[in-house]
C-alpha cells in the first residue's frame, strides 16, 4: 500500500530527528488524525489489531457488516479511516495509546534529541531546535 | 537501525545535566527518562514505525519485536 501522507524531509541534518519532533507538534497540536496517518501500515494494523483483540465485543458489533476480523483490521488502519467503528472506538484507544507512550511520558516539559544512527549527531542542545512549520495535512 | 530505520530518543531537559558550558549534557551512566520514536524512511519523507524501541508485528495477537536497548 502507497504511504500517501509523509513527515516532510525538514532538513539534511538529521532529517529523522526533525520529523519526529513534527510528528510529536501534531499530537501535541490535537491532530490525531494526521499523526495517526504519518505511522507506517504496520504500526496502524497493529494498534487495530490490538483494539480488536482487547474488545471481543467488536466481533459481534453490527457494523462489522459480514467483515472478517482481517478485513475489519484492514478497513479500520488505513490513513484516514472511514469505517463506523473507527469513531466508535478505535479511535480513542489508539490516540489514548499514542499519547500514553510519548506526550504523557514528556508531560509537556521542554525536550531534547538524540540520533542514534548518526556518527556525528546533534551536539546536546540543538534538539532544542524544533521545525517551526506544521507538518503535513490537518 | 537499519536500511531506512533510524531511531529518535527524545529526553525532557530537565533529566539532564548541565557542562560548564551550560550545554545540556547526558552524563556517562546515567538513566533518564526517554521517548523513543523508530523512523522509517520513505521515498520523500519520513513515517514512524514504532513507538518506544519496538517494531511491529501484526497478526493474531498482534506482537512486538524489540529492536533497540538501553545503550542505543
Amino acid at each position: 500500500m502507497a504511504d500517501e501522507f509523509l513527515l516532510p524531509h525538514f532538513s539534511d541534518d538529521n532529517p529523522a530527528a526533525y520529523a519526529a519532533m513534527a510528528w510529536l507538534r501534531l499530537l501535541e497540536n490535537n491532530r490525531f488524525p494526521s499523526a495517526w496517518a504519518a505511522l507506517t501500515a504496520d504500526l496502524r494494523l497493529l494498534a487495530v489489531q490490538d483494539w480488536i483483540v482487547q474488545n471481543p465485543a467488536v466481533e459481534d458489533h453490527p457494523a462489522r457488516a459480514g467483515m472478517d476480523r482481517d478485513e475489519l483490521a484492514a478497513a479500520l488502519s488505513v490513513e484516514v479511516p472511514t469505517h463506523p467503528l473507527w469513531e466508535h472506538g478505535a479511535a480513542m484507544v489508539a490516540e489514548r495509546g499514542v499519547r500514553g507512550v510519548t506526550l504523557d511520558v514528556l508531560a509537556g516539559r521542554r525536550v531534547e534529541c538524540r540520533f542514534a544512527a548518526a556518527a556525528d549527531g546533534p551536539r546536546p542542545g540543538a534538539g532544542a531546535h524544533l521545525p517551526q512549520r506544521s507538518a503535513g495535512r490537518g | 537501525m537499519g536500511p531506512d530505520l533510524e531511531l529518535v530518543r527524545i529526553f525532557p531537559n530537565d533529566q539532564l545535566g548541565v557542562d560548564k558550558s551550560g550545554d545540556l549534557v547526558f552524563e556517562p551512566g546515567a538513566l533518564v527518562e526517554a521517548v523513543s520514536l523508530l523512523m522509517a524512511h520513505r521515498p520523500g519523507g519520513w513515517k514512524v514505525a514504532g513507538l518506544g524501541g519496538w517494531l511491529p508485528r501484526p497478526g493474531w495477537p498482534p506482537q512486538y519485536e524489540m529492536i533497540t536497548q538501553l545503550e542505543d
